[in-house]
This record gives C-alpha cells, sequence and structure tokens, in this order.
C-alpha cells in the first residue's frame, strides 16, 4: 500500500495511523529535493539513529520475578520492543498530548 | 500496596526513560531497569518516582504498547495496570505542584528533568538518578546519576558504601520518615480533608489498633507521656497527703505528676545492672498512706513487673506502669502496657512509638478506670458541657493519631530491627569489656535508649562528639537530688541510682542505624575508652 506523508512541525509524519507487525521493517525512505532542506536545529540533544533491530519476542523471566509479574499483567503486550531514544520519547509524548487534546 | 520498609544510605531515583523501558520491555537496557527495580522490591534500597512525571509515563507507556493493542482501550487498561505495579515499589517525592516558579533553569532546559532534580536534592539526603538520558547523565554535574547498566554490572555495594561517611544521628527519625512517607501523606491528607482535628475518626482508629496490640481492653490516647500519668493518677483519685512509690532514675514527669496531683513520690533505688526499680526494696517503703507504686521500665525494658504486681495485691495497690520508652517490649509472653491495672506510654518523636510532636496513651482492662480517663482527658466532661470531674485539656489530635498510625505500619519491622541493633552492641560490647545495662532473659528491651556505663562521661562524650558520634545522658541525676525534689526524700538514701547517674551513657539508636555506623560507634568508643 502507498502511504501519505505530511510535513508539519518539521518533522515527516504519516497523514493517517498505520499499524505494522511486529516483525515489519522499520526502514523505509522517502526522498526530498534539496531546495526544501533547511538548517538543522538543537531540539533534540541526540541524533537520530535506527534502533538496532530487536526480534519481538516475550521478554525471558525467571519464575517469581518482576519481569514475569510484569509479563503477565500486560499479557499478549508483553513483548521486547525497540530502543527510543530520550528524542523519541519526547516526540512520542507531544504526539500522545495531541491525540489527547486535538482528539486525532 | 506494601512498601519496604528499608530506609537505605542511598535512595535511586527513577527518570521516566527508565520507568518506559522496565514497562513495556523497550530497548537493549530494560532488563537492566527490571533489575534495578527489583533491588527495590527487595528491599535492598530505596526507590522513588517523582509524581510530575507520572502522566509522561503513562502517555509513554501507552503509546509503546499501542503499537500492538487491538484498541486503545487494551492499551490503556494494560498500561495503567503495569503502571500500578511497579510504580507501587516507588514512594512518590514530596511535591506541592508549583515548585517550578521557584526554579531557575536556562533557556532550553527540560522542565520535567529539573523538576526532578531539584525535588530529588531538596528531600532526599544521598539521591541517585537512574537515567539514560544523556543530560543527565553529564559530567560535572551537580547531582548523582548512573545509568542503570552500569548500576547493574557494578552491583549495589558501591552505591550504598560511599555513603558510610555522612553524619551518624542520635535518632535516625529522617530515615524513617521517608520509609513511611505514602502512608503518612495519605493519612495527614485525610485529616485535612475531613478537618476533624480534634476526637476525629483517627483517633478511635487508633485507640482500637493500639489495644488490639497491646492486647488490653481499653486505650485511651492524651497529649503526653505526662498527660497519660496525671490523667491516671487523677483516674485513681490519688491526691493530698497520698504518696507513690516510683523510681528517682527517670525523667522527672514520673514524679513530677505526682507532685502535681498533691501527693508525695516517695523514691525507692534502683537495680545497677537494670536501672529499673530494686522491687526487694519497695515493701519496706510502703506506708498507710502508699497509694500506688509507679515502676517506669527504663530505656525499653520492663521493670519487674510480677513481682511488683504481687506485692502490689498482697496490699491493695494499683499499679502504673511508666512504659514512655518501652513500647512495644515483650514480658513474659505479654506486652508492656499490659502488665499492671495501667500502662502508660508516650509518642514524643524519640520514642519507640513516636509521634511529629506530642502524644501518649493510657492501656488498662478496667472499664471504669477507662472511662475516668477518657472524662478527665476532656475537662472532666461525661457529656457535652456536664463536667463530672476535675480533668484536664488532654486530648491527643487527630494529626498526631493520624502520624502514629502511618508509623505503626512498619512498628513490627523496627523492634525487629531494634532487638537486632540491641544484640550486636551487647555481643561486641561485652567482647570489648564495656560494661552495659543489662537485659533480663524473660523480656526484651526495645532499646528507646541504647546505654553503657563509663567512668570518665564527660572526657568519652567529648571525644565521640569529636568523631561526629552524638551521645545523651539518661540521667545525670537522680530526681531525688534535683532541686525541686531534694525536699521529697533523703538525697543520699537511693545510692545505686546516685552512681549509675555519674557513668551512664547512651549510644545512637533507632531503627535505621546502618551496621557499618554502628561499627564505626563501637570502635571509638572503644577507642576513646582505651586512651582514657
Amino acid at each position: 500500500m502507498k502511504a501519505e506523508l505530511v510535513f508539519n512541525l518539521g518533522q515527516v509524519r504519516l497523514a493517517a495511523p498505520l499499524y505494522l507487525k511486529a516483525d515489519a521493517p522499520i526502514h523505509m525512505t522517502i526522498e526530498v529535493a534539496e531546495e526544501y532542506i533547511a538548517p538543522s536545529r538543537d531540539w533534540f540533544p541526540e541524533e537520530f539513529r535506527l534502533p538496532p533491530p530487536v526480534a519481538a519476542r516475550r521478554p525471558p523471566a525467571k519464575p517469581g520475578s518482576l519481569q514475569e509479574e510484569l509479563n503477565i499483567i500486560l499479557g499478549p503486550l508483553a513483548l521486547t520492543r525497540p530502543g527510543a531514544s530520550i528524542g523519541d520519547d519526547h516526540q512520542s509524548y507531544l504526539e500522545a498530548i495531541e491525540e489527547r487534546y486535538f482528539g486525532h | 500496596m506494601a512498601i519496604s520498609p528499608i530506609a537505605s544510605p542511598v535512595q535511586l531515583v527513577f527518570d521516566t526513560n527508565i520507568l518506559v523501558d522496565a514497562l513495556t520491555a523497550r530497548g537493549h537496557y530494560y532488563e537492566y531497569a527490571v533489575q534495578v527495580l527489583e533491588w527495590v522490591q527487595r528491599g535492598e534500597v530505596e526507590g522513588w518516582y517523582a509524581p510530575h512525571t507520572l502522566t509522561t509515563v503513562y502517555y509513554l507507556v501507552e503509546k509503546t504498547l499501542g503499537m500492538q493493542a487491538q484498541t486503545r482501550a487494551q492499551a490503556s487498561q494494560a498500561a495503567q495496570a503495569v503502571i500500578k505495579r511497579v510504580v507501587g515499589l516507588l514512594k512518590p517525592l514530596p511535591q506541592v505542584g508549583n515548585e517550578f516558579l521557584e526554579m531557575e533553569g536556562q533557556p532550553g532546559d527540560d522542565l520535567e528533568d529539573l523538576l526532578l532534580v531539584e525535588l530529588a536534592s531538596q528531600y532526599l539526603p544521598n539521591p541517585v538518578i537512574v537515567t539514560r538520558d544523556k543530560g543527565m547523565l553529564i559530567a560535572d554535574r551537580a547531582w548523582e546519576a548512573a545509568h542503570p547498566k552500569e548500576m547493574v554490572e557494578r552491583g549495589l555495594a558501591p552505591w550504598l558504601s560511599r555513603q558510610k561517611g555522612k553524619p551518624i544521628e542520635f535518632i535516625d527519625l529522617r530515615s524513617q520518615q521517608r520509609a513511611i512517607w505514602p502512608q503518612l501523606q495519605t493519612n495527614l491528607q485525610k485529616v485535612l480533608h475531613h478537618s476533624q482535628y480534634i476526637l476525629g475518626p483517627e483517633v478511635r482508629e487508633l485507640e482500637s489498633r493500639l489495644a488490639a496490640y497491646v492486647g488490653v481492653e481499653h486505650c485511651v490516647t492524651v497529649a503526653s507521656g505526662t498527660e497519660a500519668l496525671l490523667i491516671s493518677l487523677m483516674a485513681l483519685g490519688i491526691g493530698p497527703g497520698d504518696e507513690v512509690i516510683t523510681t528517682p532514675f527517670t525523667f522527672v514527669a514520673t514524679a513530677e505528676v505526682i507532685v502535681l496531683v498533691g501527693a508525695t513520690p516517695v523514691f525507692v533505688d534502683i537495680e545497677s545492672d537494670t536501672c529499673n526499680l530494686d522491687v526487694r526494696l519497695i515493701e519496706a517503703k510502703i506506708t498507710a498512706k502508699t497509694k500506688a507504686i509507679l515502676p517506669v521500665s527504663l530505656y525499653g525494658q520492663p521493670a519487674d513487673m510480677d513481682e511488683i504486681d504481687t506485692i502490689a495485691a498482697r496490699r491493695g495497690l494499683p499499679v502504673i506502669e511508666d512504659a514512655a520508652q518501652s513500647f512495644g517490649a515483650d514480658y513474659k509472653g505479654r506486652k508492656s502496657c499490659n502488665l499492671s491495672t495501667i500502662g502508660c506510654t508516650s509518642f514524643f518523636p524519640s520514642k519507640p512509638l513516636g509521634c511529629y510532636g506530642d502524644g501518649g496513651a493510657i492501656f488498662t482492662h478496667d472499664d471504669d478506670i477507662a472511662q475516668a480517663c477518657r472524662e478527665i482527658r476532656v475537662h472532666g466532661q461525661s457529656r457535652r458541657y456536664v463536667h463530672t470531674r476535675i480533668g484536664v485539656g488532654g486530648r491527643m489530635d487527630t494529626l498526631q493519631c493520624a502520624i502514629v498510625q502511618a508509623k505503626l505500619e512498619r512498628f513490627d519491622w523496627e523492634i525487629q530491627r531494634r532487638l537486632e541493633i540491641g544484640a550486636r552492641y551487647n555481643q561486641v560490647l561485652d567482647e570489648a569489656g564495656i560494661p552495659r545495662v543489662q537485659q533480663r532473659p524473660d523480656r526484651t528491651s526495645v532499646f528507646a535508649q541504647y546505654t553503657v556505663f563509663v567512668a570518665d562521661r564527660e572526657g568519652v562524650q567529648a571525644k565521640l562528639k569529636a568523631a561526629g558520634i552524638p551521645t545523651a545522658v539518661h540521667y545525670p541525676a537522680p530526681l531525688n537530688e534535683q532541686p525541686a525534689y531534694r525536699h521529697l526524700c533523703c538525697p543520699d538514701c537511693t545510692p545505686v541510682a546516685s552512681e549509675v547517674a555519674k557513668q551512664v551513657l547512651s549510644l545512637p539508636m533507632s531503627a535505621d542505624l546502618r551496621l557499618l555506623q554502628q561499627q564505626t560507634i563501637i570502635q571509638t568508643l572503644s577507642g576513646v575508652r582505651g586512651e582514657g
């Protein structure tokens, strides 16, 4: 399928949410003409780096451990996930706030 | 949610990114984050969070889980459940909510991080922020921060041991407060909300819990330990012309209340090893005027209550145990305060069970005495504006009762710790040949004070102070040598008390006294005595 991307607040974003399976590739490319590229900003202290791939699996847990408790609570959502930078978290937080207050 | 009672030398403060990693199994460090949280879960170290970060944690966990959830409700429900489990292990940093108005940040600073550092630095003695935020882990920072991977690889020991140079407190109430903080905050807010500051529901709740703990029928909370003794004497009808047998080696309140009701304290000498009343000397002091016996369970160890009760029963006298220092102690399978006609305790802050001001309680099986005490503490009032007897304004306020209730949550743990610390002091001091107050095998001491005997007390005390070890003297002179009481008893008729008063020295003691601190105290004391 084709997905529509929009530049918004300096970020490339999907026009509509697109949920991928846990094992889907997360590295995709788009082309942007050089004449539209602005100088970099210091908004996020960490440069974005592609997170190393993480095979989604149930987090290993010893019997009686805190991880086992978490796995039980999360049920099917107990999966290992790719890491996120502090900048990613900041962006996710802003998006969550947008969803919360702008009704996305 | 049961939170560990531990108060540790360092306090881990969990940053948002670490909590999200742990809760969502995110990235390559989540296992380290979970492992550090397990240290907290096992009570090996204190864990804290800043309440203002909680909504951020929630949004991020919900969003992260949402990538695999079928519905937002599923993600939201899972996020809430998992946050409650993990954040429930941690204590919330105290936060009014507008602290950021006072903060001085630089342009571009993250307010959430600044506030976390500010709260941790303000409230905790040795906070370590657990984070993988490079902005927090920068060199030359004003705060201590560590990556969970580094912490796990090095283990907890280096973090705990680096604080061993911190000053030793005589009684460590600050650690205790950190340990009970969530319950304390909840209890206080509840009172502030219902606003029944006098005889509110917490008063009756505390009385029920304490009566059950001690194993007596009635508990009447009062304004202080002194007030507990005074009201007890008044309830027994003791007044002018009467005599009350007691010890001269105690805090002045014990004798003061006897004089206040118009009676005369008759001082009986003490045992040289326990410093409690010498029961062999009591009968000789009983006269026709004697109306009660008032032994003190000094330093946290009950006096010879069975023997005292036997003498009192033979003479038809009531016994009031002054258990200001011994609440929680056992005596032949019963609790202190349940060993005589009346038991009186104090909730002075430094006591084994203390509040944050003055407070006390009276315990009895006797319905009439309990009723009298209840009336006397409210100006002798049997019902509103009907004063059937002379009374006092002697109620314990609701806020103080709420504080004691919070402390009761870890009281059993504290008593156990006191026993362990006391036993360790005993063993090492005995090995070092340093004389100390003895404990009888058929009872426990809760060590309200841990007291040794030293010859050159002033010199030893000064040297310990120079080494950063605070001490205290309980008490420098028996009451019959005090100016206000000298005329009530011959000043030289309690020779043991007079001699002991020259030698007693109390060492730092509280449930949160750490092993390293205790070793320092003992080593220093041994060295100081050796020099003498």
